[in-house]
Order: C-alpha cells, then sequence, then structure tokens
C-alpha cells in the first residue's frame, strides 16, 4: 500500500512538470481529399488531447508541448488523419471521406451527422455489416442483444415476420410503444422490412433520449432507429458478390405432448373414456404412433444472393445493388420470396450536392396464423392432433379425424389452402443541399421523401377440404363450398423537410463553435384498402376464377369491405443548436412544435424541447494525471417530447360504425367522444458517462435515466351501463420508466494477427404506474391484467393457484388476505402479480480473429418477466381430454392422498390464475459465426480484391423455461406480449454457410 | 446553373411551406360519421338500435364460440332440456353448469349488449324531436315508438338475468335503467341498481309512450320481414312482461289485442315459420323477427351436426309423443349420429342462418292460457286446445292442476330452442336435474347434475368490471 502511494506521488509530480513543459506553435491547412475545398471546424488532436480547430479557411495554428511528434486531425465524415510533424511545423493535410473503421465514431441522427465525440444525447451506433449477414428476412430481429435498452421479441419464427421493439421500457398504455424508424430520411413501418434488404443498410443509431429524438418530435416519442443506407464512394467501381446458403431445424417443443400409449392410457383411466371407446377401438389405436411434428414441420432452407457495385468521381458517387432472398419456414409451405434493388446517387456541384436513394422491393409470403386459439390454425392443430390418428388415409387422403369438425387436418390446411400475400414497396427521397452565397455558412436543405407500400393478401378453402367442410358442419352451408378470400392494402407517406444551417467558429483562436438549425417538416399518410370473400368455389380453378355468381338461391353473396383507413398529417417547425467550447464543453439545444390532424384543432398544436450538455473531462489539465483513463465525457439531458403515436387517426372524434339490418345499412356509436384528448407527454433526464480505459482498450459507458409519461393515453373500461361501444380514448395517469444501461467492451488482445473483443451490454428498466385516472389505485387493463399504482404496466391479475388438495383433487386458491386457502375460485381473490415486460435485458458479443480467421459469437438474456401460457391451458383444460393433451395430465388427481400439481381431470380448470402463469427468462446463442478473409496476396492474384467465406448457426441454443416453442413471446403471440396465446411457430434455428467477394 | 437551381429551392420550399400550414391537418374520417345530421342519418340510426341485437353477445349464438348469446341460445343450453354432447369443445360448460363467477366473460357480454342498445336508443332521442315536427313528424314518432319499445325490451332482457326475484312490487335490487346518453360523461355516469318495481314501473311506462306514439304517427310500415317492432309487438312486450310479473289480467289483456291483430298459424305455418325460405315474408305468427342478414345464426350451440347441446332422452320422448308440427323435420330431428355412438336428438328451428323470432303468437297463446288458469278462467283449455290443434297435436280435457302442468308442458315444447327455458325454470322451481350427466354420452359433469334453487348462479353475477368501476352498483347475494 505504502510504495503505490508513493509510486503515485512521483508521478504526479512528473506530470505537473509536464505541463509546464516547452511548446511549439503547428500551422497548416486541411482540406477536402477529392475537391481540395477548406474544411472548416475541423479538430486537432495530438496525443489524444484537443488543441484546436480549423478556420472557415481551413486553416489552423496550434500549440502543443515540443515533445509531440504528430498531430491528428478528426472531422466528423471523414477519416482521421495523422501526419508527422516535420521540422518547419507546418501540416498540411487532405481528408478522406470515413470509411467504415471510422463510422463508430459518428452518430447519425438523420437530420445531421455528429461526432461521438460531440454527442451529448443517448445515442448507440451500430455497424451493420457485423450484423446483417444473419439469415433474417426481417432487419428489426437484428437488433437483438446490439444496444442496451433496446428489448426486442421476435415472437415468431416465420419468415418476414416483424419483432417487437421497445426502447427504455414502455412509455404509453393505449399508445404506441414501437419506435421510429429512419431509412435515410424517410419513415418507414416495421412491418415493411421484410421487403427491404438489410443488406444495403450501412449502419443504424438508436436514438434513446429525449435530447436525442427532439428533432424527430412526437414521431420519436418511442425512441428513433435511424438507418443509413450505403453510399458510393469515388474511385474504381467495387462490386460485390454476396451469397448464403443455409437451413433452419425444428428447436424443441418444450411443452409435451402425450404419445399414443400414453394418451390411450390416460383417456381410459385417468379421464373417463371420454370418446367412448371400446376395448377393441383401443387396442387398434395402441397400434398407430404418430409424431404429428413429422408431417407439419421440414427443414427449410434459406438461400440468398446479392450483386453490390459502387463507385464513382470526384463529383458524383453512385452505390446500386440487387438481391433476392430465399427463405422457407420450418413449417411447411411457409417461406419468404425477395427481390430488391437499390440506387443511391449523390452528385455534388460546386455550391450544389444533391442526391437520390431509391429503393423498391417486392416479396412473396406464403403464410400459417399465429397467435390464435383457432381449430382450423395448423400450428395448433399439430399440438391438438391424436397420436392415436394416422395423418393420411389409406388411399392417400387426409385423414378425417373423430375430432372434426373443431379440429382440421393441419397437412391439409397447410398443402392445400395455404394464403400467401405479395408485398410492393418502394422508398425514396431526394435532396439538395445548397451552400447560400449571402453568408458564408449557410446551407440550405431540402429532402422530400416517399414511402409507398402495397399488400396484397389471398386466402382460399378450397371445395371439398375440411375446412370447407367444417363451415358445413358448424351451420355456414355457404362457406361449405369453398371461398375465396382477397384483401388489398396501399398506404403512401411523404416527408417533406426544409432546414438552414449555419456554422461558424467564433472567438480569437476559433475555440467556439455554433451549430444552428432551422427546420420545416411535413409529414402525410394516406391510405385505401378493399377486401371481399367470395363464396361457392365449385369450378377447377384455385383463384376468383372458380367462383360461382351467387345468387338470391345459392346465397353465394360476397362479402366486401375496405376504404380509407390512413389519413393522416403532421406539421412540425423546428430548430436546433449546437455549441461548443475547445470541442470540450457541448450545450445543444432544441425547440419544437408540432400539429398532428390526430387531435382536434384546439389541442393539435404543442411545443416542447430539450437541453442537452456534455463535458470531456479527460481533456481538462487536472486530468492529466489519469494515465489509466484517456476519455471521460459527462453528459446530461433534460427534455420533454409529445406522443400521438398509435392512437387512431380520429381518437377525439365520435365516430359512428356502419352496419346491416334487415338489408338496411346502420349507423351506431362506436366511439365516444373526447374533444380535451391531447398530447400525451413524456419527460426524460439522461445522465451519462463515457469512458475508455488503457488507451482504449476497454471503453464503455454507463447512462442512467428516468422517463416520465404524463396524461397517458387510457381507454378505461367504461361503464357497461353507459354503452356507446363502450370505446373512448382519454389522457390520464402517468407512468415512470427508469433505469440503468452499461456498454463495456474489451479489446483483450490487440496484436497484429490476433484479436480478442469482448463487447457487453446490459440494462435495466423498472416501470412504475405513478397515477391513474380519477385517483384511482386500479384500473382495468386487457385479459388477466389490471394497471395499479405503483405497480409496472402488464401486471398480471390473476387468482394465485395453491396446488391440488391430495384429499379430493381439487385445485386450492390463496384468497386476497395472502393466506387463507379457497377450493372456491372468486375474482375477489384476484392480485396484482408480476409484469410481462421483462426488466432485465442483456448482450455479449465475443470475437476471435487470428489473422484471416474470425470467430464470433453472440449472446442475449432477457429476465424478469412472466407470461401467461394459455397453449398449455388448452392441453390441461379439463374438457379437451379428447383432444392431443399435456404430458402432465399422466399426473391428475385420481386417488384421495395423492400428491400432485394436475387437479382432478373432471374439475373445472379456471383460467384466471397462476397454474398457467410462467417465467419468461431466457439466454439464447443468438449467432456463432466462423469466417475466413482470403489474405490480400492471395486475392490479388486471384484477380479480386477480397473474398470472404463463413458458417454460421442463428439461435444455437436458448435456455428457457417457458413450456412452449420460444420463450420470445411478442404481440404476434397475443395480447401485448403477456400472453402466448396458441398456434405459436417456432423460432428458426439456422446453420448456413456464405460467400462474399469483392472485385 | 446556381440561378436554376436556386429557382428550383424556391419552388420546392414555397411547395412545403404551403404543405405546412394548418389546414392540411384538417382531416376527416371518410369510413365513419361523426354527427347524425339528416332524417336518412336517424334511420339508419334506428336501423342502428335493432343492429345492436345481432350482436353474438344478444341473438347471435355461433357454434362452440362460447358467445354469450344471452337470449337466444344461452336460456336453453342453461336450461334442462339440453345436456352438453361430446361435441363441445366446452366453452359454455361454466354456464350449463352455473358455476361462473363475477369475472366470467359470458356474463359481462350478457350485461354489456342491453345497455348498449339503450346507448343508441337515448341517442336517436337525443335528435329525434327536431324532426318531429314538419315533413318526417310522422315517421319520427314511428321511430320514437319503436325505440321506446326496445329500451323497455332491453331493460327486461336484463332483469330476467340479474334481478334478484320478479315481483311486481319487488323491492329486491332490479338492474339500473337507463334513459340518457351523453358521450362526455360516459365515464362518470354511475347509475345505481333501481328496484325490481321501479324497473317494471319504468319498463310500463316506456311502452306506454311507445303506444301513445305510434297512435300519433302511424304504425310501422313497409315491414312485410316483421323486423320492425310495430304496435302489435309492444303488446307482446307488455304481455311478456307482466307475465313475469304475475299481472295475469295485464297478460290476458295484451295478448289478445296482440292475437287479434296476429293470429297462430296452422301446423304447416310452424314448421314452415323456422326455414329461411319464410324469412322476407314470414307467416302471420310471427310478430318480430332479427333477421339473419346472411350472417346471424341463433341455434350455434343446439343445432346442426356437431352441436356443442342436444336435446335430452327425456325432452326427446316428450317431443316424439307429441308428435305433430314438433317432429317436423324443420323443427325437431330425430337419431342424428354424433361422436361417441350417441343418437341425438337436436331443435333445428335454428339450424345454420335463420332470422330469430324474438315473439310470436305461440308465445302469447300460452301465456294467456297459463294467466287464465291461474285466474281460474276456464278458457285457459281452450287457448291450449286452440294451440294444440295449430301444432297437430291431439287435444285434451284437461283442469286444475293437470291443465297447468299441460300448459307448462306444452310451454316448453312449443318454445325450445327460442330462449325461455333457463327463464322458466328461474321464475318456478329454481331446479335443473339432467339425467345424461358424465356417462359416455355427455360432456357434464357427475357432481353438477343437479343444481339446486340455493345456488347462487340462478342470480347472474354484476360483472366484476362493472362493479369495479361503478361502486354505486351493488353485487347480487353469493357472489
Amino acid at each position: 500500500m505504502k510504495k503505490r502511494l508513493l509510486f503515485l506521488f512521483v508521478l504526479s509530480v512528473f506530470l505537473a512538470g509536464y505541463g509546464y513543459a516547452q511548446t511549439k506553435t503547428v500551422t497548416g491547412k486541411v482540406t477536402d481529399a477529392k475537391d481540395a475545398s477548406p474544411l472548416s471546424g475541423a479538430t486537432i488532436l495530438s496525443n489524444g488531447k484537443t488543441f484546436g480547430i480549423t478556420g472557415t479557411d481551413g486553416s489552423f495554428s496550434v500549440k502543443i508541448p515540443a515533445t509531440a511528434t504528430s498531430i491528428t486531425i478528426s472531422m466528423l465524415g471523414y477519416a482521421d488523419e495523422t501526419a508527422r510533424i516535420p521540422a518547419d511545423n507546418i501540416v498540411n493535410i487532405k481528408l478522406v471521406t470515413a470509411e467504415t473503421k471510422s463510422l463508430e465514431e459518428v452518430v447519425v441522427t438523420g437530420y445531421a451527422t455528429k461526432q461521438k465525440r460531440a454527442n451529448v444525447g443517448s445515442a448507440s451506433t451500430i455497424n451493420a455489416s457485423t450484423i446483417s449477414a444473419q439469415p433474417i428476412a426481417s432487419f428489426d430481429q437484428l437488433l437483438q442483444g446490439q444496444a442496451p435498452g433496446v428489448n426486442v421479441k421476435a415472437g415468431s419464427g416465420q419468415p418476414g415476420r416483424s419483432a417487437d421493439v421497445v426502447i427504455r421500457g414502455k412509455g404509453s398504455i393505449n399508445g404506441s410503444n414501437a419506435p421510429l424508424y429512419i431509412v435515410d430520411g424517410v419513415e418507414v413501418r416495421a412491418n415493411d422490412f421484410s421487403t427491404m434488404n438489410s443488406a444495403d443498410f450501412e449502419n443504424f443509431t438508436i436514438l434513446r433520449d429525449a435530447a436525442s429524438t427532439a428533432i424527430y418530435g412526437s414521431r420519436g416519442a418511442n425512441g428513433v432507429i435511424v438507418i443509413t443506407t450505403k453510399k458510393g464512394r469515388s474511385g474504381k467501381v467495387k462490386f460485390s458478390y454476396d451469397g448464403q446458403y443455409g437451413q433452419s431445424l425444428l428447436p424443441e417443443n418444450q411443452l409435451k405432448l402425450m404419445n399414443t400409449q400414453e394418451k390411450l392410457d390416460f383417456e381410459i383411466n385417468i379421464a373417463g373414456n371420454p370418446w367412448g371407446f371400446t376395448p377393441a377401438e383401443v387396442a387398434e389405436y395402441r397400434k398407430t404412433n404418430v409424431n404429428w411434428d413429422d408431417y407439419v414441420f421440414q427443414k427449410g432452407n434459406t438461400s440468398s444472393h446479392q450483386l453490390s457495385a459502387s463507385g464513382g468521381n470526384e463529383k458524383t458517387t453512385f452505390y446500386t445493388s440487387v438481391s433476392m432472398f430465399n427463405q422457407e419456414g420450418v413449417v411447411i409451405n411457409t417461406n419468404l420470396k425477395r427481390v430488391t434493388g437499390r440506387l443511391n446517387l449523390t452528385h455534388t456541384e460546386s455550391n450544389v450536392k444533391f442526391g437520390v436513394n431509391l429503393s423498391g422491393g417486392t416479396s412473396s409470403f406464403q403464410g400459417t396464423s399465429e397467435g390464435d386459439q383457432s381449430i382450423s390454425s395448423p400450428l395448433n392443430t399439430v399440438i391438438w392432433a391424436l397420436p392415436y390418428e394416422a395423418p393420411y388415409q389409406a388411399d392417400g387422403s387426409y385423414t378425417n379425424s373423430i375430432q372434426f369438425p373443431f379440429w382440421l387436418n393441419p397437412i391439409e390446411q397447410l398443402k392445400e389452402n395455404a394464403g400467401t400475400s405479395w408485398q410492393l414497396k418502394a422508398t425514396g427521397n431526394v435532396f439538395m443541399e445548397l451552400k447560400l452565397p449571402w453568408i458564408d455558412n449557410l446551407t440550405y436543405r431540402i429532402n422530400a421523401g416517399g414511402d409507398y407500400s402495397q399488400i396484397e393478401g389471398f386466402g382460399i378453402s378450397n371445395f371439398g377440404t375440411q375446412s370447407a367442410l367444417q363451415n358445413g358442419a358448424l351451420g355456414n352451408p355457404v362457406s361449405a363450398e369453398g371461398a375465396v378470400a382477397r384483401s388489398f392494402d396501399r398506404r403512401f407517406r411523404y416527408t417533406i423537410t426544409n432546414s438552414l444551417n449555419y456554422k461558424t467558429n467564433l472567438g480569437q483562436s476559433n475555440d467556439h463553435s455554433l451549430s444552428v438549425s432551422v427546420f420545416n417538416e411535413f409529414v402525410n399518410v394516406k391510405g385505401r384498402s378493399f377486401n371481399y370473400t367470395g363464396y361457392g368455389l365449385l369450378l377447377p380453378f384455385r383463384n376468383e376464377a372458380g367462383l360461382v355468381a351467387g345468387t338470391a338461391a345459392n346465397g353465394y353473396i360476397p362479402v366486401v369491405g375496405g376504404g380509407f383507413p390512413d389519413n393522416s398529417a403532421l406539421s412540425s417547425y423546428f430548430a436546433t443548436a449546437d455549441y461548443s467550447y475547445k470541442n470540450r464543453y457541448f450545450l445543444s439545444l432544441t425547440g419544437r412544435t408540432d400539429g398532428s390532424s390526430r387531435l382536434s384543432a384546439s389541442n393539435r398544436w404543442t411545443t416542447y424541447g430539450s437541453v442537452a450538455a456534455g463535458w470531456i473531462i479527460s481533456d481538462e489539465s487536472f486530468f492529466e494525471s489519469m494515465k489509466t483513463i484517456n476519455f471521460l465525457k459527462l453528459k446530461a439531458s433534460y427534455g420533454t417530447v409529445g406522443n400521438q403515436n398509435g392512437i387512431g387517426d380520429f381518437p377525439y372524434l365520435q365516430q359512428y360504425g356502419r352496419g346491416t339490418y334487415n338489408g338496411g345499412g346502420t349507423l351506431q356509436v362506436n366511439r365516444l367522444a373526447n374533444n380535451d384528448l391531447t398530447w400525451e407527454t413524456r419527460r426524460t433526464v439522461n445522465i451519462g458517462l463515457d469512458f475508455e480505459l488503457f488507451k482504449s482498450r476497454i471503453r464503455g459507458s454507463v447512462e442512467v435515466y428516468n422517463g416520465l409519461t404524463k396524461g397517458l393515453y387510457i381507454a378505461p373500461f367504461v361503464p357497461s351501463t353507459s354503452g356507446g361501444g363502450g370505446t373512448v380514448l382519454v389522457n390520464s395517469g402517468s407512468m415512470e420508466n427508469k433505469g440503468i444501461e452499461a456498454t463495456l467492451g474489451f479489446k483483450i488482445v490487440d496484436t497484429r494477427d490476433f484479436r480478442w473483443n469482448l463487447d457487453l451490454n446490459y440494462s435495466y428498466n423498472k416501470n412504475t404506474i405513478t397515477d391513474l385516472p380519477d385517483n384511482q389505485n386500479l384500473q382495468l387493463y386487457g385479459s388477466g391484467l389490471a394497471l395499479q399504482k405503483g405497480k409496472p404496466f402488464n401486471s398480471f391479475y390473476l387468482v394465485q393457484y395453491a396446488g391440488v388438495n391430495p384429499a379430493n383433487g381439487n385445485s386450492q386458491y390463496i384468497k386476497a388476505d395472502g393466506k387463507t386457502i379457497t377450493e372456491i375460485y372468486d375474482a375477489n381473490d384476484l392480485v396484482i402479480l408480476g409484469t410481462s415486460d421483462a426488466p432485465h435485458n442483456a448482450g455479449l458479443t465475443n470475437t476471435f480473429s487470428y489473422k484471416g480467421i474470425e470467430l464470433s459469437a453472440q449472446l442475449m438474456a432477457s429476465a424478469g418477466n412472466y407470461i401467461y401460457n394459455n397453449a398449455r391451458f388448452n392441453v390441461e383444460f379439463y374438457q379437451y381430454t379428447t383432444s392431443g393433451f399435456a404430458k402432465s395430465g399422466l399426473t391428475a388427481w385420481t386417488t384421495p392422498g395423492q400428491v400432485t400439481n394436475f387437479p382432478r381431470i373432471d374439475e373445472a380448470t379456471q383460467s384466471t390464475t397462476t397454474r398457467f402463469l410462467e417465467k419468461g427468462d431466457f439466454w439464447r446463442l443468438r449467432n456463432v459465426t466462423l469466417a475466413y478473409s482470403l489474405p490480400k496476396s492471395v486475392a490479388g492474384k486471384l484477380g479480386i480484391q477480397g473474398a470472404r467465406f463463413y458458417v454460421q448457426g442463428q439461435n444455437l441454443f436458448t435456455k428457457f423455461t417457458l413450456q412452449g416453442w420460444d420463450p420470445e413471446i411478442s404481440s404476434i403471440n397475443g395480447g401485448d406480449g403477456e400472453t402466448l396465446g396458441g398456434s405459436q411457430y417456432p423460432a428458426l434455428k439456422t446453420i448456413s454457410v456464405g460467400l462474399n467477394v469483392t472485385f | 446553373m446556381k440561378n436554376k437551381i436556386f429557382i428550383i429551392a424556391l419552388f420546392l420550399s414555397s411547395i412545403v411551406l404551403m404543405n405546412g400550414c394548418s389546414k392540411e391537418l384538417n382531416t376527416k374520417p371518410e369510413a365513419q360519421l361523426t354527427e347524425l345530421t339528416s332524417f336518412g342519418d336517424i334511420q339508419n340510426a334506428l336501423r342502428g338500435c335493432y343492429d345492436g341485437f345481432q350482436s353474438a353477445n344478444y341473438y347471435n349464438n355461433t357454434s362452440n364460440s362460447g358467445s354469450p348469446s344471452g337470449w337466444s341460445g344461452l336460456p336453453d343450453l342453461m336450461g334442462d332440456d339440453y345436456v352438453e354432447a361430446l361435441e363441445s369443445l366446452g366453452n359454455w360448460n361454466a354456464m350449463s353448469e352455473m358455476i361462473y363467477a363475477a369475472d366470467n366473460g359470458i356474463v359481462q357480454g350478457i350485461f354489456a349488449q342491453p345497455y348498449e342498445i339503450i346507448s343508441r336508443v337515448n341517442n336517436v332521442l337525443k335528435f329525434l324531436p327536431r324532426f318531429e315536427t314538419g315533413a318526417n313528424a310522422a315517421q319520427a314518432k314511428q321511430i320514437r315508438a319503436q325505440v321506446l319499445a326496445i329500451r323497455a325490451h332491453a331493460h327486461f332482457d336484463l332483469m330476467r338475468y340479474f334481478a334478484v326475484d320478479f315481483g311486481r312490487n319487488s323491492t329486491s335490487l332490479g338492474v339500473p335503467y337507463v334513459t340518457d346518453f351523453d358521450a362526455a360523461t360516459a365515464l362518470t355516469t354511475f347509475p345505481t341498481r333501481k328496484t325490481v318495481k321501479e324497473d317494471y314501473d319504468l319498463i310500463l311506462t316506456d311502452l306506454a309512450n311507445s303506444l301513445i306514439a305510434f297512435r300519433a304517427g302511424g304504425n310501422t310500415t313497409d315491414n312485410t320481414a316483421r323486423t320492425y317492432i310495430d304496435s302489435t309487438v309492444v303488446y307482446a312486450i307488455r304481455a311478456r312482461v307482466n307475465y313475469y310479473a304475475g299481472q295475469y289480467s295485464d297478460v290476458i289483456a295484451d295478448a289478445t289485442v296482440a292475437l287479434n291483430n296476429r293470429s297462430l298459424t296452422n301446423s304447416a305455418g310452424y314448421s314452415a315459420m323456422f326455414t329461411a325460405a319464410t324469412e322476407a315474408s314470414p307467416v302471420t305468427e310471427v310478430y318480430w323477427a332479427i333477421p339473419s342478414d346472411n350472417a346471424l345464426r341463433p341455434g350455434g350451440a343446439t343445432s346442426g351436426t356437431s352441436a356443442s347441446y342436444r336435446i335430452t332422452a327425456a325432452t326427446s320422448a316428450v317431443i316424439q309423443s307429441m308428435g305433430g308440427a314438433y317432429v317436423n323435420t324443420n323443427v325437431t330431428r330425430f337419431n342424428q349420429a354424433g361422436v361417441g355412438g350417441v343418437a341425438k336428438t337436436l331443435c333445428w328451428k335454428y339450424n345454420g342462418i335463420r332470422s330469430f323470432k324474438v315473439y310470436r303468437a305461440g308465445e302469447m297463446m300460452l301465456m294467456r292460457a297459463e294467466a287464465k288458469q291461474r285466474t281460474g278462467d276456464i278458457t285457459a283449455l281452450t287457448d291450449l286446445n286452440n294451440l294444440r290443434t295449430n301444432r297437430g297435436v291431439s287435444i285434451g280435457v284437461e283442469t286444475g292442476t293437470a291443465l297447468l302442468n299441460a300448459i307448462l308442458q306444452m310451454r316448453r315444447v312449443e318454445l325450445l330452442g327460442e330462449g325461455h327455458r333457463w327463464f322458466d325454470i328461474r321464475r318456478s322451481t329454481k331446479i335443473i336435474a339432467r339425467a345424461e350427466c358424465s356417462s359416455s354420452g355427455g360432456a357434464s359433469r357427475a357432481d353438477k347434475c343437479t343444481i339446486t334453487a340455493s345456488e347462487r348462479g340462478w342470480i347472474m353475477p354484476i360483472p366484476f368490471n362493472d362493479l369495479k368501476v361503478n361502486t354505486n352498483l351493488t353485487q347480487n347475494p353469493g357472489y
């Protein structure tokens, strides 16, 4: 201990002396390598310390320690350049546009690009190249485990499905909690990612706090994910081919079902022979033992190909790509086929820079229904199938089960009645930047973008299939003769942003840097849709051509729907100001006013703003003693933002819905007016510390935040006696999200040949309802859920199950007092329990690379949430002993004294109890990749620039307890992601090989 | 070049600034109306009131859905003429075994739907007065007459499940009687439960005012399909209300008016009444029918090839012994193949897509016969035999208790599958004894075969959610 004290003393004396060491003045000029234009605002560093900034003519003059041998120039959008200081102390440097490696140092907010150093909000930037090779159709799923505070639940392995993404906890109850996705400045819906090529994405930035999202205003209230697509670089045209082939395997279902012997034993000995089988029939059935999984699931093939080209000259650069992506799911006849194309073009001409980013894609999706309890959904019927029935009859036709019409052969449903949808998507934006001549550094920019997407859906129930026959059996003879349904939805959103930006450096040594921008933005969404179902599919065509015209006698009257579903507009005016002093002290201000068509004229406009500040402590002279910490930044932000997402287009108006009575039209109130409806507001405080230790071998950040939503959008339970459709949206109550996020990256080994990197991230979010409407303590919400003051959102509201009474086999419950045991289910014993939103989320990425070989593994974990397992309820329900049943049924109580957790089978199964509540904790090996890159020398001999081969495994291992296919439960599975409703599509467990060649 | 770009930029920015103005934010819904303005809107809103009866909470009853179907399928499958079949998915099991708790979803649906319809009525009544003078005055008065009758009918249907008892002057808890609709106070209006007597008074007042309005505006026109309420239906409603209240002289009076307006049909008419073919122009016997509109399936739980509930062997035997129209294949089907080798008897009245007959002459005749018998009127037998004759059933000469029992048995058979039985048991013995429980032929459980009069389920619970929100409501005993 004493030794160390002495050492520190010596060190500080040495450093103090260093502070008074001799200096020298280095001068020079920084220009753009392409057009030799002077670059102002570039930072001059030496040995990691900032000494000054270039002026408007690109020149600089800095005093640096005489011992320094080199200086580094750093500027946003350009690669850092380090140069030796020659004897004359004059350094002229040309900067080239940033390459991939330095992108990590840039934060793209969509409206501006900031140096990470200067960013004072809460943002994470992720290089897309590290994850875009994962064989997943929908980009949002790739975000999983990549950044703290981003909770991604996939919910399904169906090709093309989008995930539930929540940033920093759910802040709204009846409003939307989905983040805003921006691709090159254009808003995109998460559902559309299945028709976009994630390989075109260069990087994405996650904006979390109010200061970062303020420029997106109300659209960004739930956080923003900004995606930048690849841009061309001047130079020789570079071609790139990416190809991948893989196979998806079926994971193991943790919901265990009975096989034939078990099922028949169960039916005869425990369930009281519900089918009334004779002993001879039982003996016959025992001869068949079918695992229906073998017929419904398959090994799914995935393949993708992409060809891209990029290049250009000093004035014009381009990036273009075409791609093909085919993925088969693990369920037979489910697949996604996609073709996309993109062209990004930028041209610079003296004071003007303009460009276009255009992309288009089309996909065809053959899918199966998910998250329902339907007796026709194959993913339910595969579980509810009887193992003693064969899938096919002797003549090759589909088995007509004794369960018909309450069970449809899943193989027939998937093969004969598959639904298809086709999506067409086009996004594009044009932008122009103009350096205005009247004032130096005043730039005008316009960005106009459009996002068009259309989905055509097609469903069929072929004549003669069990699905059609079921309708007849259930008293709907018209549908029994086959039906065709088609739907068409199209949406167009355009966004126009105008801005003026002024940058200047002030002060004698240009220490003061200021950037001010004013914006005007207008967003408009319009949609149109129609759908119809035609009956009488009697002709031998599997489309509308097969329909027989309807008459009063045959009753084939089509059902038609549709209209103009979307019609909203948002108009905004906002301004930002970024100020920095010595590139060490930062201050950012934003102010904004938003007007939304979704609110009444009197409540339409709202104004809010944010303030953020940052301080690079490590640049201070007093910090020089801290050798181990080479970078330390403290940042803080405070801001408010309004929200109006996910509330429908006309939530404040009284609305009359339409209907039919006796062939005449009807109108009835289906939404109650609320003229007072206004903005939901969120205020967020964020404090963060970014640090780099041991010459940046360890990099990390810690952020704490507190978000408070006021005037929550709540659709409260309307007293039944009030009627009016029972639907009204109000602003009432408040909810808090507070949490901590940490990232830590280690360059454990960092040699020329061998590198070992470890990146960790962890986030904890605590959600608390702090206030409820009318000062109530409890508000009913959803099914099996309730909102209670002091408890998190999506808390379960169930009666506590207390096992089985060994004496009589009855279920026991805990009364509301928390101790008395009762056998009587009573709604008055409902209590608030844990939440379905996982508070703990973590990710880990470990990468080894040795020469051209790279091995990386990505893990993610989620803990602390509960899931209501309705899928299990349906195979443990006392009346469903005639269907496929949970193996646990074998332990059902039969004899007095028997200790078991499964009650007697003839007791009515109560659903709203904790018997079906399960823990949602899990961790999974999200991705493992082994890659080999050809050495440059070998590549050169082959006449190519480079080649990379890889093999990767997706979701190879998952540890969880939930009794189902997968623990990642999202709104696809039921409700708000709190319920595993049924028909769960297993997550894809994929092994693939890939190749990337550039030439 | 530079100049061109400036011009383009200025042009673009001017477009944008124009776009950005507030006017662009004035969007309007194109698939919803926000206000009732024209008389045509009022007429659509009137049909909107009726439309509420097509809900699966009221008269629709989709197969195996577990829909509340409070006044079509449910009172039958909860009664003793039906037993849960092996085909059942168990969605109504808690209802037919009467083990529902206050948070039961079906109970919630039953409680909510009548008030939903009532709110539509009250909304129409708000807009109606300005049309009751001038060109549309007569039609507007007809609308008033209809919506008041709907309001009375819906409140009465609530009483049938939730009122503690049915005494005409009972001070027991009835149901809240709602006569106003205001969106602005929807969340803060917390009505209390009226007494049973108060409910009766309000129902009868609405019905009396309905008749007054009909007199002023004339009877409902364009009503070939009998899908709209006319004055005959109002008398029929009042007869049923008074029947529950035990006001037998009033029952006789109103049923007589109704029967004089629209009389019983014969045996052939009875069986034809339940076919889809007669829906557009039903037999005289039908007073008010909820049209199918190609979607309504009032008997989903109790008919079709996979009915969740089938007629008990005992009731099946009674129907067979009566014969006549009741064994017509449009009405009852015997020996239908079922799961587990069970030969099922099914009520075929509402097999598939059908209109639902809410009030008809058969019920009037039975109520009048019973009312007469209970008040010592010897023409009770005449009424019963009149019905028997019109159903192809042999007439009898019963008197006294035998006559009463004959009327009640006839009621069971005549109105089977039409949403009456459970209420009839509730008003009388409050005992259900099912014989086919827990055998391999039925899905009901052995310990739920017999339901006694002391069971709390005979009065449905006020839904848990409503109790939580509206603390002015008092829960029914036992929950």
